[in-house]
């Protein structure tokens, strides 16, 4: 039965009108008009793989651009009563984000962290040369013959926008990093901006303060720079806000301790229950033996701007929470400003700005979330649990209809919701689907790809002992003190660690943690001693038993052969009889 | 990793491993017979305790220390002489003027580091290494080399100039986070020696010269600094010279410019692979580049 719509999962606008992206289907609704353009139909598997995961439209709302699970990258022409098709290429790497630049070039972030300028049309191919094999493009990112290669971070490029002065390009990455490089010679990076403790996942530039940038990630706070001057200016704090209405969680690791891995005992039920009970204060929490990423499962995936009365609204969500923000921007950046919220019935996939609509904004929920799918458990690798149902009732069927609605916003930034025609034309052009296939759907990427997992580095794989100071001395021996890093004490003092060990703690801990125990200065020669005397004699040992075995070896063999020797040698002594037999017959005869 | 033979084991036990001179009784840690005082003196440490393997996967996230930015950084903990830690309250001479200008990205055990200090005691130079027993290695061989500078009489022919104080080194990974530790054009030299050749064709993303990196290479690097790169890989070599050659911020020196150059035979000889390979009478190839001035628009 497919009768359940693919919820909208990218909104934008341009100046005349708003476009979504719902499955692989393209819907455009021209506001001036009231008119709805779509992108040719496809069959639900096509909806599926070519599911579309970014989508970009020019100022003047006449190109659109899509990527979708494929890793294609097409280009449509807005006519009067289709989306017209206009090019198809093929990405090296799943994208992160693109936009139009001024020219119409698409600049397209990748997921390892490269960015690229693909030009309107593509370029026709030089029937001379052949095209580079994609391992090649693969390594070396320039090869690519499609498009130009603009500059390349070392994790995933989350965001990327080109100022207003079309002079710079900024892209924020998951290491922190938020860069100014030059547009178009990105080889050369200008400033960066320091400061975020977290990944960085947002970043907008309002048109009324073009020297403004906000920024936002995992992090307790969205940051206002001015990035002319590479400065700090203000910090707005976030997680009051959002942290009581985060719906979608990661999935959990197990957490792996020195390669052994910590058993639970409770149940998974037993672990749903109890997190009811509590409430909101153990939605972020993984029992016995798991772990999630750091940040409060905080992600903010879009940061926005309305100019409303000549204030400049900001508004901003986080991925998977059920919420949606705003502040105002005062003139003066550095003032202190409040967050407004209004709580949703369900997780906001995306929200855009209605054009010549002032105030308005048009938002898309993921009405299933809770009927079709829930939060994954522990013990499972995968990122969202399916809720069993092989119909849905006519309730559940109506609140589906939610999944568009307008919002309108004040000029103090406060939310209030809005009936509106437009949007009921919008939502019965959504392409249908079954339930199976809208319970499997993973709408919320970035909160498993971005934040960083406690702990799982690798260790060097040795189990050095924690031995506790005792009277003396007032160090706790870790793995970092074993080493000194040069200080004022080993300088200016003759002294190395003021540590006391006896010679049971040094006769438990391993040959590795001796060795640097010795260059700092601990005297460990009798027991490195005592140790090789003791290898030595075990070598000793295996070396005789191995010999021991040899020779059994030997043995062995050789009582086998020597029966097959006899053997041989009654075949020679009756094969020389036989031949004499036959020598005696002949000579007889 | 080579097994060493019984003997050369038992060499070893003997005394600390020495790498630039002779007298190895003075290095010999004082023995539990005085108990008052309980001072351990450092020896150098015996590479045979700090092994790890060589490869390290550059992109995975691993439990770094890295300060938010460069301004933040306490290099008071590397360089003692010429920073004063932020609590201690009698400030040096020389306080907080100098700025490290050298780095050596991926200095492994840290052979040309020892190397260039005593060249010129006045440029601070860093090691960038991202496995941790190596720069653990590193770091306990400059604090016992320092220590032993210290105890020196002042007429010794083993002191050396600057008594290594300009010399350090960090667990970082120089990929992701170079533009954390160094300003805008802070550095006047830059090291890539016997970088990992990171073969298979999927693996090379993760090469230590890329057209992305370069960016950020030439963005720590001021105008007129110069990278150094040593290899005994020829695909390596013509890989880092051509990305080099292509970006736009890099001019290539003509080898003829540099022969004779001592910062660069240090370069060739001084390091462990370096002298791995002069025994297994491989190749070097050296390229070096300038980096140019940021054009005008």
């Amino acid at each position: 039965m497919s009768d359940l719509p693919f919820p909208p999962l990218i909104l934008a606008s341009s100046s005349s009108s708003v476009v979504s992206a719902s499955g692989a289907q393209i819907i455009l609704y021209n506001s001036q008009t009231s008119k709805i353009i779509n992108s040719p139909q496809v069959e639900n598997k096509l909806q599926q793989n070519g599911f579309i995961r970014h989508l970009a439209i020019t100022n003047d709302g006449k190109i659109v651009a899509s990527v979708g699970d494929d890793k294609n990258l097409k280009v449509w022409d807005v006519n009067d009563d289709e989306l017209k098709l206009r090019s198809t290429r093929g990405l090296i790497k799943k994208a992160s984000h693109i936009s139009f630049a001024n020219d119409n070039s698409i600049i397209v972030s990748d997921k390892v962290g490269d960015v690229y300028s693909y030009p309107l049309d593509p370029i026709p191919s030089d029937p001379s040369t052949s095209r580079p094999p994609m391992y090649s493009m693969v390594s070396d990112p320039t090869k690519n013959p499609d498009c130009t290669y603009l500059l390349g971070h070392v994790s995933v490029t989350t965001q990327h926008i080109i100022t207003p002065d079309n002079k710079y390009i900024i892209t924020a990455d998951r290491d922190e990093h938020i860069r100014i490089s030059r547009y178009p010679k990105a080889y050369v990076i200008e400033r960066q901006l320091f400061g975020h403790d977290g990944f960085v996942s947002a970043l907008h530039i309002p048109s009324s303060q073009s020297n403004i940038l906000i920024s936002g990630g995992g992090d307790p706070s969205i940051r206002i720079w001015d990035w002319t001057i590479g400065q700090l200016v203000n910090k707005v704090d976030i997680y009051s806000a959002i942290l009581p209405h985060r719906k979608v969680r990661s999935y959990m690791r197990k957490n792996k301790w020195k390669g052994r891995t910590m058993k639970t005992e409770e149940t998974n039920t037993a672990i749903q229950s109890r997190d009811q009970e509590e409430g909101e204060e153990t939605f972020y929490s993984a029992p016995e033996g798991y772990v999630l990423p750091t940040g409060q499962g905080v992600c903010i995936k879009k940061i926005d701007s309305l100019q409303i009365s000549g204030k400049t609204i900001i508004l901003f969500f986080s991925e998977g929470a059920s919420s949606i923000h705003s502040f105002i921007l005062p003139s003066d950046p550095s003032s202190p400003t409040t967050v407004n919220t209004l709580p949703l019935p369900y997780p906001l996939l995306d929200f855009t700005a209605l054009p010549n609509d002032n105030g308005k904004i048009l938002l898309s929920l993921d009405t299933a979330w809770g009927v079709l799918k829930t939060n994954p458990g522990p013990g499972t690798d995968a990122r969202q649990d399916v809720i069993q149902r092989d119909e849905l009732s006519i309730e559940e069927k109506e609140s589906f209809k939610d999944t568009l609605s307008i919002l309108e916003v004040n000029e103090e930034g406060k939310f209030s919701f809005t009936p509106s025609n437009d949007i009921s034309s919008i939502y019965s052009n959504l392409p249908k689907t079954d339930i199976k296939t809208l319970s499997n759907l993973n709408l919320y990427p970035l909160i498993n790809l971005l934040p960083r997992w406690p702990g799982l580095e690798e260790d060097e794989g040795i189990d050095i002992p924690q031995i506790n100071s005792n009277e003396n001395g007032n160090i706790d021996i870790s793995d970092d003190l074993i080493s000194l890093a040069p200080t004022n004490l080993t300088t200016k003092t003759l002294g190395g660690t003021i540590k006391n060990y006896t010679i049971e703690e040094l006769n438990s801990l391993n040959l590795k943690v001796l060795g640097r125990l010795k260059s700092n200065g601990v005297d460990v020669n009798e027991i490195l001693k005592q140790r090789q005397k003791k290898s030595k004699e075990e070598r000793k040992l295996k070396l005789l038993e191995i010999n021991k075995k040899l020779k059994e070896e030997k043995e062995e063999i050789e009582t086998q052969k020597e029966p097959e020797k006899k053997k041989q040698k009654q075949k020679q002594k009756q094969t020389k009889k036989v031949v004499i037999l036959n020598e005696e017959d002949m000579s007889n005869s | 990793m080579s097994k060493r033979t019984h003997d050369q084991v038992e060499e070893m036990e003997a005394g600390p491993s020495t790498v630039t001179s002779t007298s190895t009784s003075s290095l010999t840690p004082a023995t539990n017979g005085s108990n008052d005082v309980n001072i351990g003196l450092l020896q150098l440490p015996q590479k045979r305790f700090y092994r790890q393997r060589a490869h390290a996967n550059v992109f995975v996230d691993h439990e770094l220390d890295y300060p938010k930015s460069p301004s933040e950084m306490d290099w008071s903990y590397h360089y003692p002489k010429y920073f004063t830690h932020p609590d201690q309250t009698e400030p040096s001479s020389i306080q907080n003027e100098k700025k490290v200008e050298w780095a050596d990205v991926g200095c492994g055990f840290g052979g040309l580091l020892m190397a260039l200090a005593p060249m010129f005691p006045d440029t601070l130079m860093l090691g960038m290494e991202i496995r941790m027993s190596v720069t653990k290695y590193v770091t306990d061989r400059i604090a016992a080399t320092r220590q032993y500078q210290s105890m020196l009489p002042s007429n010794s022919t083993e002191r050396e100039n600057g008594e290594y104080q300009n010399v350090s080194v960090i667990r970082a990974n120089a990929m992701k986070h170079i533009g954390n530790f160094f300003e805008k054009g802070q550095l006047s030299k830059i090291f890539f020696l016997f970088p990992d050749p990171h073969f298979k064709n999927r693996k090379q993303k993760a090469r230590i010269i890329t057209p992305g990196l370069l960016a950020e290479y030439a963005y720590v690097l001021k105008p007129g600094g110069i990278l150094y790169t040593v290899t005994d890989v020829k695909d390596l070599h013509e890989w880092m010279a051509l990305h080099l050659n292509n970006h736009p911020l890099f001019i290539p020196i003509p080898n003829e410019e540099l022969t004779g150059d001592a910062i660069l035979e240090a370069a060739r000889t001084s390091t462990e692979e370096g002298k791995k390979v002069e025994r297994n009478k491989g190749d070097k190839w050296v390229a070096c580049f300038r980096r140019a001035e940021n054009p005008e628009d």
